[in-house]
């Protein structure tokens, strides 16, 4: 049975803005940075432009389901923040010629009630506005306690 | 910058050039970065289980040589170059991304262009800029906002 049907909640249902949202992260997608971890930026690549995540309460709150491999990371945004994120389409000097919003919207799969995606709204058509997305979430992303690298303290 | 230093003859009578340490470390470390590109190449045909775009062979060709083109411009101004992080996109580009501080610059690379994103963190709540990069004097202008 579906983790979704026990817990009597519906696949379909709108990602609320204070969800829990668990993305995999590749070891390879983390490096070093000022003591701590940094998140590149491609972390959050996806060739369809829509970045897979899990939402936390249809998954038991267990980043484990999110990994695909024991040695994955698993991160954490939360839903009303990544769709408070605008991303922006520049002149070449500069200037905004068109701003984007940001969508978080339930697509669950046959083996996955809980997937979900995150995507620029209204189908851009430069790479610019998804790239700028994927920067923002590397940096808003923390990792979920005891699974991401280990900790850089001594 | 450190100045090279210049050996006497050797006994076989000639001049030998050292080069500055600097440089030194910074040649090994762009062949370094042309050792990652390849080897994206080679992993990806193995297949890892992960929704990923299969790497562009003709971006990995423009990738080589515009990396070592940044590091000849950043050198010839004077900068110290350091490594970026190597990945491919959801295209199957090529992505370079440095950071330093606060400041993380993208450089994103197809068969034909080389573009950038930079971002300055925190950056949920500001502007990122984006542009196209097509000169040594492009190339060095994203060095010095990198490591200023």
């Amino acid at each position: 049975m579906a983790l979704a049907d026990e817990l009597s909640i519906n696949p379909d249902e709108p990602v609320a803005n204070d969800e829990v949202l668990h993305r995999l992260i590749q070891p390879k997608y983390v490096e070093p940075d000022n003591g701590g971890w940094e998140i590149k930026s491609q972390g959050f690549a996806d060739p369809r432009g829509r970045i897979s995540v899990n939402r936390a309460r249809l998954c038991g709150g267990d980043p484990a389901y999110t990994q695909v491999d024991d040695t994955d990371y698993v991160c954490r945004v939360v839903a009303g923040v990544v769709r408070s994120l605008t991303v922006t389409e520049n002149a070449r000097d500069g200037t905004v010629i068109r701003r984007y919003g940001v969508r978080v919207d339930p697509a669950p799969l046959r083996d996955n009630d809980a997937h979900a995606e995150i995507y620029v709204d209204s189908e851009p058509t430069s790479k610019a506005p998804f790239r700028k997305l994927k920067a923002k979430l590397a940096d808003l992303a923390e990792f979920e306690e005891g699974f991401g690298p280990p900790s850089r303290e001594s | 910058m450190v100045q090279p230093i210049i050996r006497p003859e050797s006994t076989a009578g000639r001049h030998f050039l050292i080069r500055p340490r600097d440089t030194f470390t910074a040649e090994i470390e762009v062949v370094q970065v042309v050792y990652e590109l390849l080897r994206l190449r080679r992993a990806h045909a193995n297949g890892n289980g992960y929704r990923e775009a299969v790497p562009n062979t003709d971006a990995i060709k423009h990738a080589i040589a515009w990396v070592k083109a940044m590091h000849d411009d950043v050198l010839a101004v004077g900068g110290e170059w350091f490594k970026p992080h190597v990945a491919t996109d959801e295209d199957g580009d090529v992505a370079f991304e440095w950071s330093r501080g606060n400041k993380r610059l993208t450089v994103y690379v197809s068969p034909e262009t080389a573009e950038y994103i930079k971002v300055e963190r925190p950056a949920a709540s500001s502007d990122l800029i984006d542009g196209v990069i097509e000169t040594s004097e492009d190339r060095a202008a994203l060095w010095r906002w990198l490591t200023s």
